[in-house]
């Protein structure tokens, strides 16, 4: 029971946690048309710049600050990198954020070096809110749920039932009627890219603080996240929500189970056999949560291809 | 988008004398190729090797853009199978003490990739555009971890390890029998990749990309043209990974990282995937450009990166693609001349100005004591000479400017000068 309950409530922080990455990135599909491989980055760069605030601003300003900084540079990038040869075509935009993927990979090894930050948890935001059985559980968890919920709410009703968001959802169906209508088109793009990057960076200086900071952390969450946004549903927030929060509660249930295919088997009695062929028969199910959501994914686009809440095939 | 989809177009329109040429030039390259490794250090013909297989590796990728539009993400699959296969191979013969006639171990790294393309390709072909990569992405995920697993098959950390056999006389211990082997191969696969290109099937895999909806309007059945084409360039991709463990004779699953999937579409793009030997040239430059900066800078991957990024800004048409288009002989240089010198000035500010801060951070950061210096033509500069930092930021941010001012025009003049008779 323990076991169950801890592992729900962490899958549904990671996922929420998943889901400030892959909002920003879904959205920016929605626009552009195009999966940005950088979106890993600003995600690292978030964490990064985190660390290096905290110390020096505190904590909660660093996150802003992360926010902002790398918004800043996400919207710098829009505007010099990818608006250029955005007449070229789709794929010439998504070899440019390819691109980027390198380059912050290796400014932040230049200026941080090869290893994980020492950037922990702040001290007044370690403790245990309530015990599960045997374990405390830490708060600064619930304050990364509360954040992602609150970043949620805050787009939702900007994009839902505001003026702006309004603009924003027109250019992303119909980019070039809402410009002959004489919004600036470029300047919404440039702008939702920004916001986008934005999270993500607020995203990566929270979660840096609990997992760990260190060059590889912008691969690491950067194919998982196009993952969540595919089933989701390109261009699609809520479903970008869901399938976030699936993602989290699934793969942490697998960490932590140890079942395997021979068990399975076990239950026709073929569980020696099993055993003997060996491989991945007997592989436990907690080795393998890495591919879970690939399999999610394969399961999704071959079953329902606009994705769980998308509306374009 | 009006990009040349297949074909040189600056061979098929023009007239028997341009034709002549071409055949002239090729046998001039392949001779090149041959006479090779007489003027190159054992570790030269390692070079080659690897840039001869990195070229049909982007080749593969690029006859699934270039034709049919399929961006594949997964070529690690059919690149690593390919590997491990003929490993596999040399590993049955090696123990048996058989003899094989080590030259044709390639095949099975060709047989392999059809297996694979045939399999990715059913699957991938259902879906179209973003969802075809996503499911090349996942499949290839999926085979990574499956490789990670089994390690009876894919020989967990350490991989496997094999060696070729001495076959007739020749006994492929050393780099030399093995280039003109790896080289044969390599000339085979451009030979069907070129031929294919002629042939019927060439031209229905162009259609497939200009205008799918058309084709099957006429009667074709779009998905298993995509899985054919899948395939071809799936038997290609296992031929070069299949190569690529003949050279090695080693092996391990980390061939089917997602770097290995990137690579041909980084070098593809680089070279210019309008033209049908743009992809090998790209693999060329930026796989020399790897193996020769890497032992000059830790750092070379961020030079990679921003050359690449600004290729892919100022020559959308890639390397190769622009080669065509000034040798077509219909260039503005009037109009643009002033333009393209402007922006020659300001990438070279640039690259002064980036390779100055950069080697002079990662000094700055990463050393143990500040009284470092950077080493650079001649110069000792120290890491904390104020002067140098200011210099190499003003030199970067001036270039930036022009380029960034000219990178449209340079964009015009690679349209003007593509358009063909």
């Amino acid at each position: 029971m323990e076991f169950v309950v801890s592992s729900f409530l962490n899958g549904l922080i990671y996922g929420l946690l998943l889901f400030m990455v892959s909002a920003g990135l879904t959205l920016i599909f929605g626009m552009m048309g195009v999966l940005n491989f950088a979106h890993g980055s600003f995600y690292m760069l978030g964490a990064y710049m985190g660390y290096f605030l905290s110390s020096r601003i505190g904590f909660i300003p660093a996150l802003f600050g992360a926010g902002i900084i790398v918004g800043i540079v996400g919207m710098l990038c829009e505007r010099f990198l990818l608006q250029p040869v955005h007449r070229e075509g789709h794929a010439h935009e998504l070899l440019v954020t390819f691109g980027l993927l390198f380059v912050f990979d290796e400014i932040v090894k230049i200026v941080f070096g090869q290893f994980a930050m020492n950037y922990a948890v702040p001290a007044d935001l370690n403790f245990e809110v309530f015990r599960l059985g045997n374990f405390g559980y830490p708060f600064y968890r619930l304050f990364i749920g509360i954040v992602a919920a609150a970043l949620f709410f805050g787009l939702y009703v900007l994009v839902r039932y505001t003026r702006a968001g309004l603009i924003v959802r027109a250019a992303v169906q119909r980019p070039l009627m809402v410009q002959v209508l004489g919004h600036n088109v470029p300047l919404v793009f440039m702008i939702v890219f920004a916001c986008g990057a934005a999270m993500a960076g607020i995203a990566g200086a929270i979660a840096g603080a609990l997992l760990t900071t260190s060059p590889t952390m912008a691969r690491d969450i950067g194919t998982l996240v196009f993952v969540i946004v595919v089933i989701g549903g390109l261009g699609s927030v809520s479903g970008a929500l869901v399938a976030s929060l699936l993602i989290g509660v699934f793969s942490t249930f697998a960490i932590g189970l140890d079942w395997t295919i021979a068990d399975g088997l076990a239950w026709f009695g073929l569980r020696s056999v099993a055993q003997q062929i060996g491989g991945l028969l007997v592989t436990p199910l907690s080795t393998m949560a890495g591919v879970l959501p690939f399999v999610l994914m394969l399961v999704v686009l071959l079953v329902r291809p606009a994705g769980l809440l998308g509306d374009r095939a | 988008m009006s990009m040349a989809v297949g074909g040189e177009p600056a061979v098929a329109t023009v007239g028997f004398r341009r034709r002549g040429l071409f055949w002239l030039a090729g046998l001039v390259a392949v001779v090149a190729l041959v006479a090779l490794p007489g003027c190159l250090s054992p570790k030269g013909v390692h070079y080659a090797i690897r840039l001869l297989i990195a070229a049909l590796y982007a080749m593969a990728f690029n006859v699934l853009w270039s034709q049919a539009r399929l961006l594949s993400f997964g070529q690690a699959a059919p690149f690593g199978i390919g590997a491990f296969s003929v490993l596999h191979l040399m590993r049955l013969f090696e123990d048996a003490q058989l003899s094989f006639p080590t030259p044709l171990l390639p095949v099975a790294g060709i047989l392999a990739g059809i297996v694979v393309g045939v399999l990715v390709g059913l699957f991938a072909t259902i879906r179209t555009g973003t969802y075809f990569s996503m499911i090349t992405l996942a499949m290839t995920e999926l085979l990574g971890v499956l490789a990670r697993r089994w390690n009876s098959a894919f020989g967990g950390e350490t991989g496997l390890s094999s060696m070729r056999m001495p076959w007739a006389g020749l006994s492929f211990g050393n780099f030399y029998e093995v280039y003109y082997v790896v080289l044969f191969w390599c000339l085979l696969g451009l030979g069907i990749l070129w031929f294919l290109k002629l042939t019927p099937f060439g031209n229905i895999a162009a259609a497939v990309g200009n205008n799918e909806r058309r084709l099957e309007f006429l009667g074709f059945n779009t998905r298993i043209l995509k899985t054919q084409i899948v395939t071809v360039s799936f038997a290609v991709a296992g031929l070069a990974g299949g190569l690529l463990a003949f050279t090695t004779e080693n092996a391990s699953y980390e061939l089917f990282s997602g770097y290995t999937s990137a690579e041909p579409i980084i070098q593809s793009f680089f070279g210019g995937v309008g033209t049908f030997l743009g992809p090998a040239l790209g693999a060329a430059i930026l796989s020399l450009f790897g193996l020769v900066l890497s032992d000059v800078t830790r750092i070379w991957l961020l030079y990679q990166g921003i050359l690449f990024i600004l290729v892919i800004i100022l020559l959308p048409i890639g390397v190769g693609g622009a080669i065509a288009a000034l040798s077509s002989g219909r260039v503005p240089w009037a109009k643009m001349g002033p333009w393209l010198a402007a922006v020659g000035c300001g990438l070279l500010l640039l690259f002064a100005g980036t390779t100055l801060i950069s080697e002079l951070a990662y000094r700055f950061f990463q050393a143990s004591n500040l009284k470092e210096t950077l080493d650079i033509l001649g110069l000792s500069i120290a890491v904390t000479s104020i002067s140098a930092w200011i210099f190499g930021i003003v030199a970067a941010s001036i270039g930036l400017i022009i380029v960034l001012k000219g990178e449209r025009r340079i964009r015009e003049f690679w349209a003007s000068a593509r358009q063909m008779p």
